[in-house]
């Protein structure tokens, strides 16, 4: 009997050798062994739980998750847990906890919504998966990396294959129009009209990810020496660069909503702010925003959208799996299944989301392509033409400095 | 029985153990990071280059200033409301109404979480608030939300009363609970036989009497508004925040290297606890003999009359004021649309309800959480109280010992003992366990079960008991058949109190949890401070509705079951 236990645990200990000689002995060729990859990490995945850390402080948002994880439970037979988080970097945080802890498998974060400089820093601390895994998703195939250069390129810094496109983004502003009739379109004009309406515009405090961004679309407008911003920020004079940005915040911040002595902790607290009419504008990174809060009742049928003439920021958000999780597999499989003509179509839709999706439509079946188009647009939202004009993302060493400089400026409490 | 003694105490010192280690773990990890020694991010070298670069960061000398400003405030502030509503409410008439008013809504209010109460002030406070609304536009004449207000607000006053608001309860319970050990009908006789005003007589022999009972109490409640982190990210200060905010900012920057100076910065919380407690020890110093100077120079004190009954007239209205701000909560949980200056939703529904299906396990993980954790404190305060109890020499000094031991955790700001703790929990592969989740919580919960059930223990007359031995009743049977019927309404309060702290928790869920199990605050916390009105206040209604089902619960089963039993225990006291 000994002896009978002692083989079945041999052979379960070598059989994934064996299974693995002979499928390489079967398959020659690359790209079969990446689908049978594929289904081989399906049945791996089958029955895992991933725990999926995103930014949960959108209904909308969380409502679209909640049913991607209905989806790939009923197709996978996986569980997907939504980690709610304030702040994405609490989830960087954690990672690099376990790191700390010299915790290297079964980390507490599966999948995780990234860009921009909390990628940065993953992948600067080693926190990410060790290699490519995105170009061998089935879903891959429908992206283009020529028509769309930010799905390799996460604020200048390339993403290397660690993390998987999921949406685009573009900052958009939203106003009332039943209190204002023609929204400032440019820096100067924004300077104007806040200076005769006090009260009336502010911004999400940084850090907050689209206070950052507004701060970074204004500097863009101001700055004469926009070359520099594109390149790490040691390499540039930071306050000759910046002098403008400031100026014009000194400017303006007394006739900010609350004299400037408070801001909103982020933008669907600036869409409250706007829904009870405490403010006028606001500001997301997205263009469809207004749109979809209108078609859920938080928001006034008055609400329209605009961009500012010299175009907006515009960036592209990812998924990526840290380097200790356990469920690497399940991840993957869900990474694909977001990536899917079928899930971003239902991303894009304003009534659901109205987050524009990162594949190249001329690459879709001729049915999905009939299905892009025929999303609505939604009442509040611009034209494609009108949101043409787009401004890349500077590098991502400007954001800490930034942040760093304007909490110097108005969060001393002097 | 005395053989059986070392054994017990064997016991007794291990479970303690099992409870403070992690603590000391917590403590290590913080200060190797805080002296610089992290070694994941390539930091070996020790010195003070954290702590440097955390003074360096624009407005942390205000935010430490901040934090000390307004714990101190806070805490000073309640425990003179406090006294205000239990001297007053003690005269005859109008006051005894009004504090039977405050003691039926202490249960509840007790059983309130901190970002509750602020999620309430922010509804009803804010330009955009419950209370503009039902003014506008006929009072004010606005159709649209005014462009100044003072929520959030920078100063911190605002903050400071919503501290109040829930820690005025919290002491009234306790005071409430130790004032019954006191003859205070004839203290007062006597103090009025000397000419004194009722209320001065409470101000100079009442009062410092309670006040020493209720010092660990209030120490922990000082701590906690030293380093207060749900309430401050709903009400402000946010230009700077004070300093456990600023700290934990720090802890979630997207730049790595920010977590050695929030490292320093969460040490220094540690500092500032420390300087707080001894400010309010030298304070508390200072008020003690100013009294006994009053005492001794027998000055009538004559102000104090009129200055304790504004403050009461002043809290009450408060309290008022809270309990509309907790029905704008409801009446936005369940409304479709309610634009300004209407003064009602324009349209109920549950339109936030159908787009949350996944509040059903969060529900549940805060249940399982908050009763869990009660049941381990609840039984392992009783074990550890019933073998005490039997050692008559050392019992007292035991007791006293134990209650100081168990407000250790209390003492640490939780922002830095919890980030200490994480590297410990995930290095052990226990972070975001449930179980973990239920210890972390019971770490915060023994000591205030331990509060209520300890005094309930040492005044318990023990004849019951013998008379139950000579009945021929096991250790158990007596336990259940005597013990715990006759401190029914004890028992019932630590486990009313012990559900009520849980659900409060905010850091210490986040962090032990690891994002993986949300509780019904971490949630709320989230959505206030997202701004989005309907799913926030669907929260903090769960968050409201929680306790308060738990305490009308527990109350409605002691008084069916054991009502007679209390009234027994009642009568033993009032001989």
């Amino acid at each position: 009997m000994i002896f009978i236990d002692k083989m079945t645990s041999y052979f379960r200990r070598y059989s994934r050798f064996v299974l693995g000689a002979i499928i390489l002995a079967c398959f020659g060729q690359n790209t079969a062994l990446a689908d049978t990859g594929f289904e081989k990490l399906k049945s791996e995945a089958k029955g895992q739980t991933i725990y999926f850390n995103a930014w949960g402080g959108d209904d909308k948002i969380n409502a679209y998750i909640k049913w991607a994880g209905d989806q790939v439970k009923e197709r996978y037979g996986i569980t997907l847990e939504h980690v709610k988080l304030t702040d994405t970097a609490a989830a960087v945080s954690r990672i690099l906890a376990e790191k700390t802890a010299g915790r290297d498998d079964d980390g507490s974060v599966d999948m995780l919504w990234v860009n921009g400089e909390n990628f940065a820093s993953m992948k600067r601390a080693g926190l990410l998966q060790k290699q490519d895994w995105v170009s061998h998703l089935p879903n891959w195939r429908y992206t283009d990396a020529q028509e769309l250069p930010a799905i390799k390129l996460d604020f200048a810094v390339p993403t290397d294959g660690l993390e998987v496109p999921w949406g685009r983004a573009q900052l958009a502003f939203f106003y009332d129009s039943a209190y204002l009739a023609n929204p400032p379109k440019n820096a100067a004009a924004l300077k104007q009209y806040i200076a005769n309406n006090p009260g009336r515009f502010t911004y999400p405090q940084p850090p907050d990810f689209i206070g950052v961004s507004f701060l970074k679309q204004l500097l863009i407008e101001l700055t004469d020496q926009d070359a520099a911003l594109y390149a790490p920020v040691e390499e540039a004079d930071f306050d000759a660069v910046t002098a403008p940005l400031w100026a014009y915040l000194d400017e303006i911040n007394d006739d900010l909503w609350r004299g400037g002595r408070a801001y909103p902790q982020n933008y669907p607290a600036m869409r409250q702010l706007v829904a009870d009419g405490e403010v006028d504008i606001y500001i997301a990174f997205n263009p469809a925003d207004a749109s979809s809060a209108i078609e859920r009742g938080e928001l006034q049928d008055s609400v329209r959208s605009y961009v500012h003439d010299s175009g907006t920021l515009a960036n592209v958000h990812f998924l990526a799996i840290p380097f200790n999780s356990g469920n690497a597999a399940a991840a993957q499989i869900v990474a694909d299944f977001m990536l899917s003509p079928e899930a971003q179509l239902r991303k894009a839709d304003p009534a659901i989301w109205g987050d524009p999706s990162v594949l190249s439509i001329g690459k879709l079946s001729a049915a999905d392509k009939a299905a892009f188009a025929a999303l609505p647009k939604g009442i509040a939202t611009l034209s494609p033409a009108d949101l043409a004009k787009t401004l890349p993302e500077p590098h991502p060493s400007w954001v800490p400095k930034l942040e760093t400089a304007w909490a110097a400026r108005f969060a001393t409490g002097q | 029985m005395t053989a059986m003694m070392p054994i017990f105490y064997l016991t007794l010192w291990l479970s303690f153990a099992a409870f403070l280690v992690p603590v000391l773990a917590g403590f290590a990890g913080l200060f190797l990071h805080a002296a610089g020694y992290f070694p994941a991010l390539g930091a070996y070298d020790i010195s003070f280059d954290a702590l440097n670069a955390f003074l360096a960061k624009a407005g942390a000398m205000r935010a430490i200033w901040l934090s000390l400003f307004i714990g101190m405030m806070a805490s000073f502030l309640s425990v003179l409301a406090c006294f205000a509503i239990l001297s007053c409410g003690a005269q005859a008439g109008f006051g005894q109404h009004i504090l039977r008013w405050h003691r039926r809504l202490m249960g509840p209010l007790i059983a309130l979480p901190h970002s509750t109460i602020a999620i309430a002030m922010l509804f009803l406070l804010a330009p955009s608030g419950w209370l503009v609304r039902l003014v506008s536009p006929e009072l004010t004449g606005w159709t649209r939300p005014p462009a100044f207000g003072f929520v959030p607000d920078q100063s911190g006053w605002l903050l400071i009363a919503g501290l109040m608001m829930k820690e005025i309860p919290f002491l009234l319970f306790i005071a409430l609970a130790q004032s019954q050990r006191l003859a205070i009908s004839s203290l007062q006789s006597l103090g009025q036989s000397f000419g004194y005003h009722p209320i001065v007589v409470w101000g100079l022999i009442i009062w410092p009497q309670i006040y020493r009972q209720m010092r660990l109490p209030i120490l922990a409640v000082l701590t906690y508004s030293l380093s207060v982190v749900d309430m401050t990210l709903i009400l402000g200060p946010g230009l700077p925040p004070p300093l456990a905010v600023l700290v934990l900012q720090g802890f979630y920057d997207a730049d790595l290297s920010a977590r050695l100076p929030a490292s320093a910065g969460a040490a220094l919380q540690v500092l500032v606890i420390f300087v707080g407690i001894a400010l309010w020890l030298i304070g508390e110093r200072l008020i003690g003999a100013c009294l006994r100077l009053a005492l001794a120079t027998g000055a009538r004190l004559g102000f104090l009359p009129a200055f304790i009954s504004t403050i009461f007239v002043v809290v009450t209205g408060a309290f008022m004021m809270l309990t509309l701000g907790l029905c704008a909560i409801a009446l936005w949980a369940f409304a479709n649309r309610w634009s300004f200056a209407d003064k009602w939703p324009s349209d109920f529904g549950l339109r936030f309800w159908q787009s949350e299906a996944a509040f059903g396990s969060i529900l549940w993980d805060s249940l399982i959480i908050a009763f869990g954790a009660c049941l381990i404190c609840v039984s392992l305060a009783a074990f550890w109280l019933e073998g005490l109890v039997r050692d008559h020499q050392r019992r007292d000094r035991m007791i006293n010992i134990i209650t100081i031991l168990l407000f250790v955790p209390l003492f640490v700001p939780q922002v830095s003992l919890l980030f200490g703790l994480q590297v410990a929990l995930s290095w052990s592969y226990l972070d975001g366990a449930i179980g973990t989740v239920i210890f972390v919580h019971a770490l915060y919960i023994l000591p205030y079960v331990w509060l209520i059930l300890a005094p309930a223990y040492q005044g318990f007359d023990s004849r019951y008991l013998l008379l139950a031995r000579t009945m021929g009743y096991g250790r158990m049977r007596q336990f259940f058949a005597v013990r715990l019927p006759m401190l029914g309404y004890s028992f019932g309060s630590a486990l009313i109190l012990g559900v009520a702290v849980s659900i409060a928790l905010y850091l210490p869920s986040i962090f032990a949890g690891a994002g993986r199990i949300s509780t019904i605050t971490t949630e709320a916390v989230t959505l206030a401070a997202s701004g989005a009105r309907g799913p926030s206040a669907q929260a903090a209604f769960m968050q409201m509705l929680l306790p308060l089902v738990t305490f009308l619960l527990v109350r409605g089963i002691l008084k069916w079951r054991f009502g007679r039993f209390t009234q027994m225990q009642a009568h033993q006291d009032n001989e």
